[in-house]
């Protein structure tokens, strides 16, 4: 796990930022430090997604503890940021400027009542004590497509975070694929979007038609969206804020002891779950319902029926297990956390490139990174650049290559980048060496200025990575 | 007792035909047969957002589970019949374009949206199919695709608008989207009765709080809708029931909720329909009450002896106009304005076709450069749908103009005064204007484009009812233009050219220049039709309205002759009998815009949500 300190990119564009910083006018230099500032302080990631799509309950999972409030409906109506800190603390920042701040309740959450009226709060700052923000800070965004309010893409906060977490339920629709376009267009940075299936429980015929269905909606969003994940948040959420208690898994335990039918019924319906007559009280029962819903408890049960003896912690492993969110972890660390470095450096640049509106002052910054992209050091800066301009459709390459930049360009695992997952070092040495030399050969004959200039990127990609396997 | 509406509405229907009888029989034997003709079988159109579970909910309303094929395409008519049969149609009625039967194995390709149809056919308007269900011998159903989807299709669903009802389908695990909402203001505007479905209820446990924020979302931001009735529904336990042994199927079955929704269509949508089809007749029959008391008038003033000079002066003025139009070498007067007036609107109507395709063709144009290899296989639907869009936006528009033309030809022929009158007899004439279709285009495996026009069945019973009655000549004159593209575009998918951009490009101008053609032809087409049909039924307006104002001298003569105490006499029973037929005016209008009021909240009939289920054990 990365430690706290800035990586070498996010430092060289923050070196910069100082330096020019003297250069420029008062506006423009207090919006420069405030870019420095952001480098020093962990990747945001902001959650987005439609109304009751499971967006807090996802971020409930990724933290590890029920700070966001989850329930039917429309939950979340404020952009709420979550960070590390020394005490548990909720900041409201108000829309003139002025702070108030609030302890968690009793349950361990965001308060319901802030005490203020909400329309005058422009978004929420919360600090918790947990080891799994320090490198990262999740923001929870209020649903797209509410009837209430017109919530832009823009608006909820994603033109502050570094990358995007966008949740969807059932299929894409229109309106996703309209509003992952706008990050695509107005987000810095490329690649950095990874989309997760939720309520995947709800999917009829199982987990294998939830993975087939994710498949199908990112070969229909690429090259928007890194990948689409299936998950069932309520699950992941349970199983790792410890809601899961050993009474839990008595009850669980005595519902299995059911005859068949009883079972059957039981399972066909919520409203049967909790109105039948069964051995297992009906609060008890919805309790049950509340945390883990019909696909858990069956789950559970199908656990129990393999394994009598099996522990409440045996059993809160096979939850989570089945909730898919293992891999969901995996992936945020491995697009998110590994290249927080050069995503955070990616969007800084982007967004100082928008910053100032005096033609003398862009020159000014224009210039200064200008040369901090001829450096050789920065090439992965360079990199990210080509493939936001591959992703956003500014350069056209044919659909192959572009899932070559894409899986280049996506990770940092040498096999992962070769999409040769399993193949010996040598092999991996091989393929390397042979891709850069036919990218090579692509910039020089094959292909248009612009092209040119991205394959000869993935093309010095292709060389250092086999520099880096050689040495190894 | 407070009579119901129903009945209030045939107590009143009765009395006042038989007053009208005493007045005018053959008004009184035009409204009779208004209300002898049946009225047609009620539609209920299934609509919402893709994947909202639309296709299961119907098998379940028809106990028929599995039917359907996921993600459907083109929408779907259920219809009361023998046995099961399936039929897939194209667009309008030529000849050359038969119906295929299409065996119901084989129903998943040519209604599923991701497969397409055996041997290359192309992929047709709409499924018809028959079933021998009860619940389909009141009503038909409408199956449609799905909205909102990542392949949206553009343009509206043209069979929404010839609704009776709606029945609109949520998803209980997420409150009304904004998209939702937003599609539900579009289309319920134009229909009379909304419904609304909440699915997979078996799968979210809190479904009742969604259906109270749906319910608040609906009363908040589309108040029209605001007692709309929701039935929660969940298809998989209707399902399970079924196949579930009988202790079980019962209480599955009643959670599931299907059998409230079915009972709601029926009591609903049949009724209502029954009640629209008595604001038709009182239409009909506030028309024939119009046209009495004007009469009556008529006699009255004949009979007080005021504005004979007048009379004179008009008979001549009306003996002037007929003299013109018949036996004329040139034509005068309101002839040449008509005809002015028929082709201001053709121009308008080229006008309204040349700025619709041109849109298609951006949209469509944009959608081409952009499109990946799936999209480029998509092309030809994306065509489809949007031709017919513009089609049904091209008779629209005409049908409005000729409304405007025909108001204006009558308003320049007669004084308001006269108006009542006129209407009356028009409206007495047997059929109303009928549009020819054109010629069958000679088929050819080239042929780009299907053109079909004709009556579209009529507005919808609703409309008629709640039309305002003043400014509206009893001539209606539906108007259908369909458009598809037709058995040649699977010149398009031909393997070696589906991808090939330049190829399509140059299709989809050849396609987009015959629309337009098309389009053009069946303008000038129908108003030829229009002009000729007009000038006949004015020509006959002329004639009545000249017997009248003989009959009306002939009257004023007869008074003269008459003395003081015969002519009071005379005038009291006509005044007597004008004050009785104006009471039974005030009473018709009065019972009609209680009808309008019902459409607009139709909330007074019971609209309390089903309770989910009673506690039950398992015996």
């Amino acid at each position: 796990m990365r430690s706290d300190a800035v990586g070498p990119l996010a430092a060289a564009v923050a070196q910069l930022c100082r330096t020019v910083a003297p250069r420029l006018g008062g506006r423009s230099a207090a919006a420069v430090g405030t870019v420095a500032d952001r480098l020093g302080s962990p990747l945001q990631v902001a959650v987005v997604g439609r109304v009751s799509s499971g967006k807090s309950t996802l971020v409930n999972a990724l933290i590890g503890r029920r700070v966001a409030p989850t329930g039917v409906g429309e939950c979340t109506r404020l952009v709420t940021r979550f960070r590390s800190g020394t005490a548990d603390r909720v900041d409201v920042v108000l829309r003139d400027g002025g702070c108030r701040s609030l302890p968690l309740d009793a349950d361990g959450a965001v308060p319901a009542d802030l005490g203020v009226d909400p329309t005058a709060v422009a978004h929420l700052d919360v600090r918790l004590t947990s080891a799994l923000l320090r490198d990262l800070t999740v923001v929870d965004t209020p649903g797209l497509g509410s009837v209430d309010g017109a919530v832009t893409p823009d608006a909820t906060g994603t033109g502050g975070a570094e990358a995007v977490l966008y949740v969807i339920t059932q299929a894409a629709r229109a309106d996703d694929a309209q509003a992952l376009a706008t990050f695509a267009t107005g987000c810095a940075g490329p690649g950095n979007v990874v989309a997760v299936l939720t309520k995947a429980d709800t999917v009829p015929g199982g987990w294998a038609a939830a993975r087939a269905l994710a498949q199908r909606q990112a070969a229909a969003l690429r090259p928007r969206v890194a990948d689409v994940l299936p998950v069932v948040g309520l699950l992941a959420e349970t199983a790792e804020s410890g809601a899961f208690t050993s009474g839990d898994a008595a009850s669980l335990h005595d519902l299995a002891a059911a005859d068949d039918q009883t079972r059957a019924t039981l399972l066909a319906s919520t409203d049967l779950f909790t109105d039948l007559d069964a051995p297992v009280p009906a609060a008890v029962r919805r309790r049950l319902l509340a945390s883990l819903d019909l696909y858990g408890v069956a789950h559970a049960l199908a656990l129990i029926d393999a394994d009598p003896a099996l522990t409440a912690g045996g059993l809160r492993r096979g939850l989570l297990a089945a909730s898919g969110f293992e891999v969901v972890r995996a992936r945020i660390d491995a697009v998110f956390r590994n290249r927080a470095d050069g995503l955070k450096a990616a969007a800084a640049l982007a967004s100082l490139a928008t910053l100032p509106r005096d033609p003398r002052e862009r020159d000014v910054l224009r210039g200064a990174v200008e040369g901090l992209l001829q450096r050789p050091a920065a090439h992965q800066l360079r990199l990210l650049h080509a493939l936001t301009q591959v992703t956003s459709g500014a350069v056209a390459l044919p659909d192959h290559l572009v899932d070559e930049v894409l899986r280049v360009g996506g990770s940092s695992a040498a096999a992962a980048q070769l999409g040769a997952v399993g193949s010996s070092p040598a092999e991996l040495t091989a393929t390397a060496l042979d891709r850069a030399g036919w990218w090579r050969s692509f910039a020089s004959f094959g292909a248009t200025p612009a092209q040119a200039r991205v394959a000869h990127e993935v093309h010095r990609a292709y060389f250092l990575l086999w520099q880096q396997l050689r040495g190894r | 007792m407070m009579p119901t509406l129903p009945e209030a509405v045939r107590e009143a229907r009765e009395r006042l035909t038989a007053l009208l009888a005493t007045l005018d029989s053959a008004a009184a034997a035009w409204v009779e047969q208004v209300r002898a003709a049946r009225p047609a079988t009620p539609t209920v159109v299934v609509v919402g957002e893709t994947a909202r579970g639309k296709s299961s909910l119907v098998d379940a309303l028809l106990a028929a589970p599995g039917r359907s094929p996921a993600a459907t395409a083109c929408p779907v008519v259920l219809r009361h019949g023998s046995e099961w049969t399936a039929r897939a149609c194209y667009a309008g009625t030529a000849a050359d374009v038969a119906d295929v039967a299409v065996p119901l194995d084989d129903l998943a390709r040519w209604v599923s949206a991701e497969q397409d149809p055996p041997d290359g056919a192309a992929p047709p308007h709409h499924v018809v199919l028959t079933a021998p269900v009860p619940l389909l011998e009141r009503l038909t159903l409408v199956d449609t695709p799905g909205v909102g989807g990542l392949a949206a299709a553009p343009g509206e669903l043209a069979a929404a608008t010839a609704a009776t009802a709606l029945l609109l389908v949520l998803d209980a695990g997420a409150p009304i989207s904004r998209g939702e909402l937003d599609f539900l203001t579009r289309l319920g505007d134009r229909v009379e009765t909304v419904l609304v479905a909440l699915t997979k209820t078996d799968a979210h446990c809190g479904w009742r709080e969604v259906l109270e924020a749906d319910r608040a979302a609906l009363a908040r931001h589309a108040p029209r809708f605001a007692g709309v009735p929701f039935h929660p529904v969940s298809a998989r336990l209707a399902e399970r029931a079924a196949d579930a042994p009988p202790a079980v199927a019962a209480l599955l079955r009643e959670q599931s909720g299907v059998a409230a929704l079915q009972a709601a269509l029926q009591h609903q949508v049949t009724g209502r329909a029954a009640m629209l089809g008595e604001a038709n007749v009182l239409r009909a029959l506030a028309t024939a009450l119009d046209g009495a008391a004007a009469d009556l008038d008529a006699r009255q003033r004949a009979v007080r002896g005021d504005d004979a000079a007048a009379l004179r002066t008009r008979r001549d003025e009306l003996t002037a106009a007929r003299r013109t139009s018949s036996g004329g070498t040139s034509w005068r007067g309101w002839q040449l304005r008509l005809r002015g007036e028929v082709q201001r609107a053709r121009v308008a109507a080229t006008h309204d076709v040349a700025a619709r395709l041109l849109d298609a063709r951006t949209r469509l144009r944009a959608g081409l450069d952009a499109a990946d290899r799936a999209g480029l296989h998509r092309l030809p639907r994306d065509v489809d749908a949007a031709l017919r869009a513009v089609g049904d936006a091209v008779a629209a528009g005409l049908t409005e103009r000729v409304t405007v033309v025909a108001d204006a030809a009558v308003a320049h022929l007669f004084p308001p005064a006269e108006l009542a009158a006129v209407r009356a007899g028009l409206a007495c004439r047997p059929p109303p204007v009928a549009l020819r279709p054109p010629g069958a285009r000679p088929a050819g495996a080239d042929d780009k484009l299907l053109v079909a026009m004709g009556f579209s069945g009529g507005l919808g019973l609703g409309r008629l009812a709640v039309l305002p009655l003043v400014g509206t000549v009893a001539v209606a004159l539906p108007v259908s233009i369909v458009l598809g593209v037709g058995a040649g575009w699977w010149l398009a998918r031909t393997r070696r050219h589906a991808a090939d951009r330049a190829h399509l490009a140059q299709w989809l101008a050849d396609v987009l220049a015959e629309a337009r053609a098309a389009l053009d032809q069946a303008v000038a087409a129908q108003l030829i039709d229009v002009e000729q049909q007009l000038s006949l039924l004015l020509d006959d307006a002329l004639e009545r309205r000249l017997a009248a104002v003989d009959s009306e001298l002939r009257e004023v003569d007869r008074a003269l002759r008459m003395d003081a105490a015969e002519r009071t006499r005379t005038l009291e029973a006509l005044r007597a009998q004008a004050a009785e037929v104006r009471a039974g005016r005030q009473e018709v209008a009065g019972l009609l815009a209680h009808v309008r009021r019902l459409r607009d909240r139709p909330a007074a009939e019971g609209n309390r949500p089903a309770a989910g289920g009673n506690r039950q054990a398992l015996p």
